[in-house]
């Protein structure tokens, strides 16, 4: 019993989780009438959905080794182009989300080639690129505007539809804990964490450190263009200001999903518990009633005591370790 | 005549305007072990980052397996047959024995843990590792166990050639022999050769059947076990003959001046009830087994250690313990100065010149008004190299362009520069050169001759043999036996830090 509390205690995913429910339980006490509605599905599953894949994409990122602040310019112009794009027909739906996709993917290529190849550092590239592309989102939609309107089937809806009463948002979220739960297991997942952790090992390791790199920074922006396509979906339309509030909120996720911002520690589940906490918090500090200088002085504390927990349970399960180290024997 | 294994023709490697390599030629045959010995800085290092694929050598070729070759990677050098176990550990700190295995291997990707974990154990077991601890990160492990680690990444996958690069400097004297058993049937299982780098005589002679010597980058001789002498071998290395490999020991101060008192010690890791005194002008030996408490003590006593019970009294200021800044200077000019083992990570910053490293303790008195006074500072540093017989055209280099000797000389210069009464040096030698070593004893010698005291811990018994006035054998957390004048043996040593006699 003891060794299984301290095995929780060393997972990484324990606080998130553990603050996503504290923070559901208040927030359904407060207000039991959500579980009843449809708003049940919508405020915790579609309201964090485009967080989580931004803080998704943000976990990769740091956890090969780069901060990355591009996840804004990347929403930005990618909500903007979905919007411009899209249109009647199956093919222009799916070729305009494509493009967000493929947007995000190539500014992920850059930012891992500039890193990688020029030795430049995560945080200033990602802020440059980050500004590109913000100003080019202006280009391409200078100001805000509606999605065209379609009838019959359309793309946008379906992400934002639900199938005998589970959120198509829910779908979204499972497959992207199936996808990382399959690719940490693969032989390039465990190179991106190889290469998060210390690059020179990986190197020596026989780890393609340059590709793992660009690589990770390219999965992080088509997860960016994909909650660039979500955010489009669920407003139904184009506002380059918009993406400007994922950047603090998914480096929240992050942290509270007890990703190391080193790199080379840390999960993308975390990281979706994480933008899942961070949403309910806003809700229950909504809730509450709270007057606005509390609630952004609450959100901080909220953060701060996230932090803390993990910090403490890092330090009993250090420890409580136990000491089993190599035993030698012959060699046959 | 069979053909070798590998052979290496003229090669040579420069960084910059040091030529690291000048002219490396020697011939590896299958089927035996080869030894490379030299100082630090001699190349022994670059020599191996060809080997394995991390640099490319300017001029000369590698023929391996009957084909000329060129590493330009790891992987390749991996592929071709070639397997590296570095000196600076270089498997993934937050990953467990297994996923550093998979990482590493080429073969099929098992996706699940428990696979992944029964196929390490079954690795390990087979080179001779009975009980391995599967899921802890390698980098919560001690540096042993990351040793032991590595050493098993680097046998698991295909290889023809071994380059074991001072595999020993982490290990435990009783886990010598397991590698010497798992060299051995390296050799057999894959009719392959092992390149053995260590600083331990001991070793070569026992691990070898051929060893190199090189020198400035050149290999100057390469001699077989039989011809193996130790004094000719020496000269080679540090080009020069050194009488003894001791300095000869200054007596013992005789009017004995109490410098630091530590009464019942205990800290919550693991030390009990420690206790004893170091005179001015003593060099003191703290002996004892890995783990045996010899990490608190030096932990607690430079100040960052978890202290519940007991004192230090430096003269007659009791030291808060607590406080690493009021243990290094509780007055003026006086304190206690620690030289660690890892220089990379806590003696040094390694991106820093090594003016900026020497003077960062001692920024006090090279500055004024709280200005730094650059002809004071350069004065001082200069003074400071001097004494440790670093080159003074390297005082605006990095720390990082050092070779492994020249970086522990820093930190050592370091620490004097701050004039502490008393001076810990904890395995301050390790994985360092004949030479190098020599000029640390003389150092050692020198300082607490100046009416300063010495505490020492190191691995390697002989020398705390051959250096100290007075052993205190380390046991358990606690001191256990206390050596002086004729008492003072590797015998008596090693018996007390086995535990003989309880």
């Amino acid at each position: 019993m003891t060794t299984r509390l301290i095995h929780l205690a060393g997972n990484s995913l324990t606080v998130p989780a553990a603050f996503v429910l504290t923070l559901l339980v208040v927030y359904v006490a407060w207000a039991p009438a959500v579980v009843t509605t449809d708003l049940w599905g919508f405020t915790i599953v579609d309201a964090s959905l485009a967080l989580a894949f931004t803080a998704a994409g943000l976990a990769i990122a740091v956890l090969v080794g780069g901060l990355d602040l591009s996840c804004a310019g990347v929403i930005a112009l990618t909500n903007a182009t979905v919007t411009v794009l899209y249109g009647p027909g199956p093919t222009q739906q799916i070729l305009s989300v494509l493009a967000a996709v493929a947007i995000g993917v190539a500014a992920g290529i850059v930012n891992g080639s500039l890193v990688h190849y020029f030795g430049l550092e995560p945080v200033v590239v990602t802020l440059a690129t980050g500004f590109v592309l913000s100003g080019c989102a202006l280009l391409v939609l200078p100001t805000p505007r509606g999605v065209t309107d379609v009838e019959g089937f359309s793309v946008l809806d379906v992400i934002s539809s639900s199938t005998l009463g589970v959120p198509m948002g829910l779908l979204l979220l499972v497959a992207l804990v199936l996808s990382w739960l399959a690719f940490r297991r693969s032989r390039w997942g465990s190179r991106l964490m190889a290469v998060g952790s210390d690059a020179v090992a990986a190197a020596n390791s026989g780890v393609p450190v340059g590709t793992t790199r660009i690589l990770g920074f390219a999965i992080a922006g088509g997860l960016y263009g994909t909650a660039g396509v979500v955010l489009t979906s669920q407003i139904s339309g184009g506002d380059t200001q918009l993406g400007a509030g994922y950047l603090l909120a998914a480096f929240a996720a992050v942290v509270i999903g007890g990703v190391r911002l080193g790199g080379g520690q840390g999960s993308v589940i975390g990281a979706v518990l994480g933008a899942v906490a961070v949403t309910v918090m806003v809700n229950v500090v909504f809730i509450l009633g709270l007057a606005t200088y509390w609630s952004t002085i609450a959100r901080g504390l909220i953060l701060v005591a996230a932090l803390l927990v993990q910090a403490l349970l890092v330090m009993v399960a250090r420890r409580a370790q136990s000491h089993s180290t190599f035993v030698l024997g012959g060699v046959r | 005549m069979t053909t070798p294994l590998m052979a290496l023709d003229g090669l040579g490697k420069s960084y910059g305007s040091t030529r690291a390599l000048r002219d490396v030629s020697l011939q590896i045959m299958a089927g035996r072990t080869h030894g490379l010995v030299g100082e630090n800085g001699a190349g022994k290092s670059t020599l191996v980052k060809i080997l394995s694929g991390a640099v490319l050598p300017d001029t000369g070729a590698i023929e391996f397996n009957g084909s000329a070759v060129a590493f330009a990677s790891p992987t390749a050098a991996r592929e071709a047959g070639v397997s590296t176990v570095f000196q600076e550990l270089s498997s993934i700190p937050d990953m467990t024995l297994s996923e550093n295995m998979q990482l590493q291997a080429p073969g099929r990707w098992r996706f699940g843990r428990r696979a992944r974990e029964a196929s390490a154990r079954a690795t390990a077991a087979l080179w001779g590792v009975d009980v391995i601890p599967v899921d802890r990160p390698l980098g919560e492990m001690s540096l042993r166990d990351q040793q032991i680690a590595e050493i098993l990444c680097a046998v698991a996958r295909p290889a023809r050639l071994l380059v074991l690069d001072e595999p020993t400097s982490a290990l435990l004297p009783a886990d010598v022999d397991w590698l010497h058993r798992l060299v051995q049937r390296f050799i057999d299982v894959n009719d392959g050769a092992v390149l053995f780098i260590s600083h331990m005589f001991d070793e070569i002679e026992r691990f070898c059947d051929t060893v190199h010597v090189q020198r400035n980058g050149v290999v100057v001789d390469t001699v077989g076990r039989d011809d193996f002498d130790r004094p000719r071998v020496i000269e080679q290395m540090i080009g020069r003959s050194l009488e003894s490999a001791y300095p000869t020991r200054v007596a013992p101060p005789d009017a004995v001046e109490r410098m630091l008192q530590v009464t019942d010690l205990s800290t919550r890791d693991g030390l009990h009830g420690v206790s004893f005194s170091l005179a001015a002008g003593e060099v003191v030996g703290i002996a004892g087994l890995d783990g045996q408490g010899q990490h608190q003590l030096f932990d607690a006593l430079s100040g960052c250690g978890a202290v519940t019970e007991g004192g230090v009294h430096l003269r007659d200021t009791a030291l808060r313990l607590s406080d690493p800044r009021h243990v290094l200077r509780p007055r003026r000019g006086a304190g206690v100065a620690l030289v660690p083992a890892e220089r990379k990570t806590r003696g040094a910053v390694l991106d820093w010149t090594v003016r900026k490293n020497t003077s960062m303790s001692v920024l006090r008195r090279v500055s004024r008004h709280g200005v730094i006074r650059d002809g004071a500072e350069d004065t001082l540093v200069r003074k400071l190299l001097d004494g440790v017989q670093v080159d003074p055209a390297k005082i605006d280099d990095p720390v990082s362009s050092l070779s492994g000797g020249n970086q522990q000389k820093v930190v050592f210069a370091k620490a004097i520069a701050t004039d502490a009464d008393v001076l810990l040096l904890f395995d301050a030698t390790r994985g360092v050169d004949v030479g190098t070593k020599h000029e640390i004893y003389r150092l050692i010698a020198d300082y607490a001759s100046r009416g300063r005291a010495v505490l020492m811990y190191s691995t390697e018994i002989p020398e705390l043999v051959n250096v100290c006035h007075r052993i205190l054998v380390c046991y358990d957390g606690a001191i256990v036996a206390e050596l002086v004048g004729e008492d003072i043996s590797e015998h008596t040593v090693m018996a007390a830090a086995v535990g003989v006699g309880r």
